[in-house]
């Protein structure tokens, strides 16, 4: 089989202080193939930002590093490359949407001027020709009256039009692989539905990957390929979307999705999960989960955490299936 | 008629409520230059320990609904009725004595709390003010503590000292210290985690099993307005566009804003139904300052004709307890 377009092994971020090393994000390991479409889920603060700024070479240096492991882009890695080249990288093979496109985009500048600007950071070309592209690259995500809503300052422009703009950005240098976090969190259902259509399509007729992060299964559920599930900075479950959502294996995936009410049918109370994430530092050693955990066991304390396969590319970070898959043995 | 086949009486009832913010120009001379029809001629009841959902998209008027009702701001036209009195334009001691019955819980707990006071002096302070003794208001918020599922014990934190779940709580017991009847929910829910957030919902459920409470669940996640509702209304640029037996607005939407809204839910229980007849509508949000005439949905409607630029379409039954404003459906 080919290599795969990215490659992520064992990453770790810590946060650096003066006195002492906080791990945010430990172990994590996935690929991502050509045209695959990856969901990332979990809740706030679980390491999802941090996984996503460190495939770009964009963590926030020197507080947040990550100290172990590789990124591999096309076999390159990422995490020791050079300045020059991670320009390069970022834009023309990698591109990036953020959350909240106000605070990414230059608000005394029209919209076309920064994709024109993009463009010309990355390839050589003429301005006319660079506008001409900009157009083309606005028609292409949907913008109606591209050409006028090109000279319209970012203000100007609705929440859905403005992250169709970042999305026109990011993917002007037909970058093989879109991270997007989060890009439909601030926007009504109507307009997020458009938005992953268009992502979606955009990978179809590109054959560009696409990173998809997000806290809302759902969307995962309808869109991505494979998904991994994180929690307190580690991958506690990684499976093609179907085999995710029909059997889910580790108690934090199975709380997640019980406690999510299905549209489809009426269910009298939630499942929930007790109590809350806990915060970097505070993390309990061995299983994270296991202060919420219903099924925890004795020995789950102890148990050196690493993700168990349990079926064709699908595992999950629990005891119980290690047993599991052992009795079966 | 037999006193058996009496509807139960309405807790709340509105007439044609509208709310309607002036658009003020210049800062000098400022001059008023039109207002936003925030709500429009809305109607609807809730009785007594049901809940009605409100959902639309930003900007479509459902927090003003929340507030009007709980009078923090004024109607501009329209009736509120509670009991079966009009407490539209009640005010002073008429209001104060009402405010027990209505609360509020909003979306933000850390911007609705105090940061400097105590969560057993922001619990107490709606009994303060009606004078309960001291002895009385501890008494009360340690009850009120074990309620919501947190620990009397956390009664001298601050709410920087409680993670958003837990401030949520905090905002719950506060509203529940009066006893109230009808609660309006603003979002209660959405800032939370997920799994989070299924607790609370969980706890509001039982909360009015419990105490017979009355709830406005103003959400914008459709699933989560399904699972605690009784009926839903479903708002689009002030006004109510359909409204109605939640089984049967989920199961068949009448208008089609609301057909559109459902068919752009994710849903998780249904990896098999990926790409199969979703329905993208196209268009942005028109400006709620200048709405489009007649209807309101026609710039992004897939199903408009040429008289819905033009003729504003009013509510009309669709089916038993369900109620939609589309030209279709006349
Ligand atoms: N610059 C930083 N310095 C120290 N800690 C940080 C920094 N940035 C993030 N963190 C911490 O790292 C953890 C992971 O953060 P991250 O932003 O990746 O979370 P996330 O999963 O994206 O959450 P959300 O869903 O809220 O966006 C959090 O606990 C956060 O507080
Ligand atoms: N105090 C105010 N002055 C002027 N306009 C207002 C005021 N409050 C609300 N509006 C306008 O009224 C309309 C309805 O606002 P409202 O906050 O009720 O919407 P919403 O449905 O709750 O939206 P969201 O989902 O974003 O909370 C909006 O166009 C808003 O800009
Ligand atoms: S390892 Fe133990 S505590 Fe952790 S998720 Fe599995 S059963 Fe629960
Ligand atoms: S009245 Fe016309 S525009 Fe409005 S929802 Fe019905 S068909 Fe669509
Ligand atoms: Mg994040
Ligand atoms: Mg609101």
């Amino acid at each position: 089989m080919a290599s795969p377009l990215l490659s992520v092994e064992a990453l770790r971020v810590v946060a650096e202080t003066r006195y002492r090393q906080n791990l945010l994000v430990e172990d994590i390991s996935f690929d991502v193939r050509a045209g695959e479409f990856v969901g990332i889920v979990g809740e706030s603060g679980c390491g999802k930002s941090l996984t996503a700024l460190s495939l770009m070479g964009l963590l926030p240096k020197p507080a947040v590093r990550a100290s172990h492991g590789k990124v591999l882009f096309e076999n390159r890695n990422v995490l020791s490359m050079p300045a020059r080249d991670l320009h390069h990288l970022r834009g023309n093979e990698i591109g990036m949407i953020f959350q909240d496109p106000m605070s990414a985009l230059n608000p005394v500048q029209t919209v076309g001027q920064q994709i024109v600007e993009t463009i010309l950071l990355h390839e050589s070309m003429s301005r006319d020709a660079a506008w001409q592209r900009t157009i083309d690259v606005l028609k292409e995500v949907n913008i109606p009256a591209s050409e006028e809503r090109a000279r319209a300052y970012p203000h100007q422009l609705s929440g859905g039009m403005r992250q169709r703009v970042m999305i026109a950005m990011a993917i002007v240098c037909r970058p093989k692989l879109l991270v997007a976090d989060e890009p439909t969190t601030a926007l009504d259902v109507t307009i997020q539905a458009q938005i992953l259509e268009l992502l979606d399509q955009l990978r179809r007729e590109r054959g560009m990957a696409l990173v998809l992060i997000t806290h809302d299964l759902g969307l995962v559920a309808e869109y991505a390929d494979r998904v991994l599930v994180m929690y307190s900075g580690r991958i506690v479950e990684q499976a093609p979307v179907a085999d995710l959502f029909t059997r889910p294996q580790h108690p934090y995936t199975r709380g997640l999705l019980g406690s999510v009410p299905p549209l489809d049918e009426d269910v009298e109370e939630l499942i929930t999960i007790e109590g809350q994430p806990p915060t970097p530092g505070a993390w309990p050693s061995g299983c994270r989960f296991l202060p919420r955990c219903r099924e925890q066991q004795v020995g789950c304390a102890s148990w050196p955490v690493r993700l168990v396969p349990f079926h064709e590319d699908h595992a999950a970070a629990c005891m119980l299936l290690e047993r599991e898959t052992a009795d079966v043995d | 008629m037999s006193i058996e086949n009496v509807a139960p009486p309405d807790l709340i009832r509105v007439d044609n409520l509208s709310k309607h913010f002036p658009i003020t120009r210049g800062t000098l001379f400022r001059r008023e230059t039109g207002a936003v029809k925030a709500v429009d001629r809305v109607s609807f009841s809730v009785s007594p320990g049901k809940t009605l959902g409100l959902v639309g998209e930003s900007g479509c008027g459902k927090s003003t609904v929340g507030r009007l009702l709980v009078r923090l701001i004024n109607a501009s036209d329209g009736t509120i009725w509670m009991d079966g009195t009009d407490i539209t334009n009640i005010s002073g001691s008429d209001l104060f004595r009402r405010r027990r019955d209505l609360q509020f819980v909003f979306q933000d707990p850390m911007s609705s709390l105090n940061p400097r006071a105590r969560v057993d002096s922001i619990i107490a302070e709606p009994l303060i003010v009606r004078g309960s003794e001291a002895a009385a208001c501890r008494h009360r918020v340690a009850e009120l503590l074990e309620l919501v599922g947190l620990s009397p014990s956390h009664a001298r934190r601050f709410p920087h000292e409680f993670s958003g779940g837990q401030r949520q709580r905090v905002g719950i017991a506060r509203a529940l210290a009066t006893n109230p009847r009808f609660i309006v929910c603003d979002e209660a829910v959405s800032a939370l985690d997920v799994s989070v957030q299924a607790q609370i919902i969980n706890l509001l459920k039982r909360l009015q099993s419990e105490m017979g409470l009355s709830y406005l669940f103003v959400a914008h996640d459709l699933s989560v307005v399904k699972h605690i509702s009784d009926e839903v209304a479903v708002m689009y640029l002030g006004r109510i566009v359909e409204i109605g037996d939640k089984h049967k607005v989920y199961a068949r939407p009448a208008h089609p804003y609301t057909q559109a809204l459902l068919s752009a839910v994710p849903r998780h229980g249904s990896v098999a139904r990926r790409g199969a007849g979703r329905q993208v509508l196209t268009g942005e949000l028109p400006n709620p300052i200048n709405p489009p005439g007649g209807c309101p949905f026609h710039t992004r409607c897939p199903q408009a004709m040429p008289r819905c630029a033009i003729e504003r379409p009013e509510l009309v039954h669709v089916a038993n307890g369900q109620q939609a404003a589309c030209h279709l459906l006349e």
